[in-house]
């Protein structure tokens, strides 16, 4: 069951990245040859915030959200331990203040236009909540596959890939 | 007690807006003997006004400038109040906002949506069209992407005018004219000044197609939850500084004008009549047409 | 002072081990639970949301996708080609190779370690064969990124650009002169070195004319590309951000039209690759836009600004104390934390002292980015020592003259605030 909710997760994000993608070169194109189309940017803007909260929990599945291990990989083992579970809790505790907030957040954003209207911004404000319960369930399942320890340390073996 | 009034506005720190305000927060901690400190916050940095009044409605302590066009989304009727060529002369918005209607829409804005707004008496200056080419009637904005305010009555109105509206987040403005993404922008001439537009446009047509009055809205629970001498000492400062501020702006006006000559851009004189022609179906479309007589009857 | 003890929260919660972007998240969280915070709670998931909806920041995800299909349109092989056509005739003929190559990939790709993985895995096993130490090919290939990102596109000045509100397209053609400064600056150290150490061209004589017209003339397709990124800005035919998606189609077009060697099942592959970097990259940007709240706030900019005038006699003076405070927190953080965390405090402190924005970009940009190189926290360093296989501290002797190298360049810099700005002014008035 998980390995048709993790797959569909990932199409899902690749089909944004693709349409953000694509309403950027329409809005650039159409505004190129003299006939603008204000929505354009605002679509690719909510494209993007999905992209962004679906690749953040896919990156976090994999342990990859980048993390100073320098001070840790110092420590004795049950102290490292101790405070991974302590990044943990506080970890869960945040991400369950932003579902808390975030869901009657964007429902009051419903009656928010966003730009020139073609979109409510409630649709945009969702992605943070929506985005917080699935970082619940993916650091739920990183501590019951990998233990507390390894939760949060990385798949990959190389750090590669990075952007900046 | 101690008590904390956040003021938020879009225009610059060099703004006559923001230094009014900042000499209205001196006299408010003056006249409560520091029990009531006023921040100013210029250049949008709480956040975009939309964000700011979402802040304010859920009971922060932040006050707001905002033309009503922002607030109609709130009050549908209030947006009538930066219709274009509502009045020939921003004071006469005064009997306006005495009126008994305008004073309803306010108590209902408050009941509605928790945001109060206090004195609308802040003038920003008329809104005038800044081109690249020149402009001299509205067969000339035809095809020209002209930055407006993303609301209904804004953008209906620059359509009506002849040209294209774009809306653009107003930091971006510049960068956008001189990457030639926009052909122009409508703006008051010291907010235009305040972002050095007068380096990006070569003319300026004097349409003032919109009085810009703005006004401060707060959050209605924590405006009623302050002492009722407090609540006094704010609204009169307000007031008072609005008033300040108007002034300012309309002495500034010269000079400003001066400065941007000088900078190489060219003033023009429109028929403002043709203009006012067109833009008239703004008030039948977004339904204030019912309204405009009873503003503005006996001005 | 609220704001002081946050950021002192998030770099002790990131000594722990949280991933940064929590770190950051939980530090500005944090500031709705102080006593004397009269805010709403729910600012926090507004600012976070907020903090995606910038058009300029549209540009990240397109430039992240644009280096992943780089490689699979072909155009990395065609450049390296001609990158050892032109530079493995000199003495350590490979590591100069692999700095001009850095150069060429700078025209369309932004990231200085998206460059420095791939060209440890495309370079590396070449120079250890030719008897490179390993340290010491991990830090040429290392450092070369920095090249990669200061030239434009660089998604670090997309960055700086959108947190500071400086004009993206200026930053970008003043990105051009301080990129091929790093590029001499770094092939004469390599000079120096190689000629110490005895490593040795790759070609025993120096290219033709006619080789070089061909080689060129095959990779014509990824040179031409910055021309008309450039040009394309410059005219106002599109903005920065909108170049990323016409940049993407050129990708695809070139790869797949072209050069023929590019099919759906890499365009997946890039798509795949990139929504993980996005999702690391923008997480932080989402999660940092409390803190940014309450920087703003408390007006710590305005703060530091009024403590700092009259401190510092001129902006030369500003310029090398900020310079030592990026190198020290570039080395301990990662590039994208340092430009989030002081991109909006910084930027109207120098404002105020009358340094132009732009300048100040590109010696941020620079400093932070070349702070991902080194110990003890770097992403470049990782990823190069970990393809190749060496240790930390052997690397980091072998950085050493590089690294002055880039101090150099940096200095000439500040001192000559003309080498950035001539050409933005030149173009753009
Ligand atoms: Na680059
Ligand atoms: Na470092």
């Amino acid at each position: 069951m998980w390995r048709w909710y993790d797959r569909t997760e990932e199409w899902l994000a690749l089909l944004l990245l693709a349409g953000l993608s694509l309403s950027m070169l329409l809005t650039a194109t159409m505004r190129a040859l003299g006939s603008p189309f204000a929505g354009g940017a605002e679509f690719a803007q909510f494209l993007f915030i999905w992209t962004t909260v679906l690749g953040a929990n896919i990156t976090l599945r994999r342990g990859g959200q980048i993390r100073v291990d320098a001070v840790v990989s110092l420590l004795p083992v049950p102290v490292a331990k101790f405070l991974s579970a302590i990044c943990l809790l506080l970890m869960l505790g945040f991400l369950v203040l932003l579902v808390r907030h975030g869901f009657p957040l964007a429902l009051r954003n419903w009656q928010r236009p966003m730009g020139v209207g073609l979109l409510s911004y409630g649709y945009v404000t969702l992605a943070l909540p929506v985005g917080a319960a699935l970082m619940i369930i993916t650091l739920l399942r990183r501590v019951v596959s990998q233990g507390i320890s390894g939760a949060l340390v990385s798949d990959d073996h190389l750090l590669t890939d990075k952007p900046l | 007690d101690q008590y904390y009034l956040n003021l938020s506005a879009a225009v610059t720190s060099q703004d006559p807006m923001v230094i009014a305000m900042e000499a209205a927060a001196e006299r408010i901690a003056e006249r409560t003997d520091g029990q009531m400190t006023v921040r100013v916050f210029p250049s949008s940095q709480l956040g975009s006004d939309e964000d700011v009044i979402e802040q304010i409605r859920s009971g922060a302590n932040i006050g707001i400038l905002v033309d009503a066009g922002r607030l109609s989304q709130y009050k549908s009727e209030l947006g009538i109040l930066s219709a274009p060529y509502l009045v020939d002369d921003y004071t006469q918005y005064e009997q306006i906002t005495s009126s008994d209607l305008y004073l309803q829409w306010v108590e209902d804005l408050a009941d509605d949506s928790g945001l109060r707004l206090l004195n609308y008496n802040w003038f920003q200056g008329s809104r005038e069209m800044l081109t690249k080419e020149p402009v001299e009637g509205p067969d000339d904005l035809r095809g020209v992407r002209v930055r407006t305010i993303n609301s209904p009555v804004w953008m209906s109105t620059i359509r009506d005018m002849g040209a294209t509206p774009t809306p653009l987040p107003w930091t971006e403005v510049y960068s956008a004219l001189q990457l030639g993404s926009i052909d122009g922008a409508e703006a008051q001439l010291t907010a235009a000044e305040g972002q050095n537009l007068h380096e990006v446009v070569n003319h300026i047509a004097l349409t003032g197609h919109i009085q810009l009055l703005t006004g401060i809205a707060t959050s209605e629970e924590w405006y009623q939850g302050l002492p009722s001498d407090f609540r006094e000492i704010v609204y009169e400062e307000l007031l008072a500084a609005g008033e300040e501020a108007s002034q300012a702006t309309v002495d500034a006006l010269d000079a400003v004008r001066a400065r941007m000559e000088d900078a190489g851009v060219t003033f023009r004189d429109v028929d403002i009549d043709v203009f006012r022609d067109r833009v008239s179906g703004v008030y039948e479309e977004l339904g204030y047409d019912q309204y405009r007589d009873e503003l503005t009857s006996g001005l | 002072m609220t704001a002081a003890i946050l950021l002192g929260l998030a770099l002790l919660l990131m000594a722990i081990g949280m991933p940064v972007a929590f770190a950051i998240g939980i530090a500005g969280f944090t500031f709705f639970f102080l006593p004397d915070t009269f805010l709403p709670i729910n600012i926090g998931p507004q600012r976070m949301v907020s903090a995606t909806q910038s058009f300029p920041l549209l540009a990240v995800p397109l430039f992240i996708l644009i280096g992943h299909l780089m490689n699979a349109s072909g155009i990395t092989p065609r450049l390296l080609k001609l990158a050892g056509l032109l530079a493995g005739w000199m003495r350590g003929g490979i590591a100069q190779a692999s700095l001009v190559l850095s150069a060429m990939m700078g025209g369309i790709s932004g990231s200085a370690v998206a460059d420095a993985a791939m060209q440890s895995r495309v370079l590396g096993p070449g120079m250890i064969q030719q008897g490179y130490k390993p340290a010491y090919a991990a830090a040429v290939l290392s450092i070369g990124g920095l090249i990669t990102a200061t030239i434009p596109p660089s998604i670090g000045l997309i960055l700086y650009g959108y947190l500071g509100q400086v004009s993206i397209g200026r930053l970008f053609i003043a990105g051009i002169v301080p990129g091929i400064l790093l590029m001499i600056g770094l092939m004469i150290t390599t000079f120096l070195l190689a000629r110490k150490r005895g490593y040795l061209p790759i070609h025993d004589k120096r290219p033709t004319a006619r080789e070089i017209l061909k080689a060129t003339g095959e990779s014509i397709w990824a040179l031409l590309f910055p021309v008309w990124l450039l040009v394309g800005i410059r005219y106002g035919l599109f903005t920065p951000s909108e170049a990323g998606a016409f940049a993407v189609a050129y990708a695809l077009i070139v790869g797949c039209l072209i050069h023929r060697e590019m099919g759906l099942r890499d365009i997946i592959n890039a798509l795949h690759a990139s929504v993980r970097d996005i999702g690391m990259i923008m997480l932080i940007i989402m999660f940092s836009g409390v803190i940014g709240y309450v920087v703003s706030f408390e007006r710590v900019p305005q703060t530091i600004a009024e403590l700092t005038v009259g401190v510092f006699s001129s902006p030369i003076t500003l310029l090398l104390t900020l310079s030592l405070l990026l190198v020290f927190f570039g080395m301990l953080l990662e590039a994208t934390v340092v430009v989030v965390l002081l991109t909006p405090i910084l930027v109207p402190v120098i404002t105020a002292a009358g340094i132009d924005p732009v300048h100040f970009g590109l010696i941020m940009m620079t400093l932070v980015t070349f702070g991902g190189m080194t110990p003890p926290v770097g992403i470049s360093m990782y990823a190069v020592c970990g393809i190749l296989n060496c240790s930390f501290v052997d690397y980091s002797r072998e950085l050493l003259p590089y690294a002055a190298a880039v101090l150099l360049v940096v200095l000439g810099i500040i001192l000559f605030p003309n080498l950035v700005l001539f050409l933005p002014t030149l173009l753009m008035g």
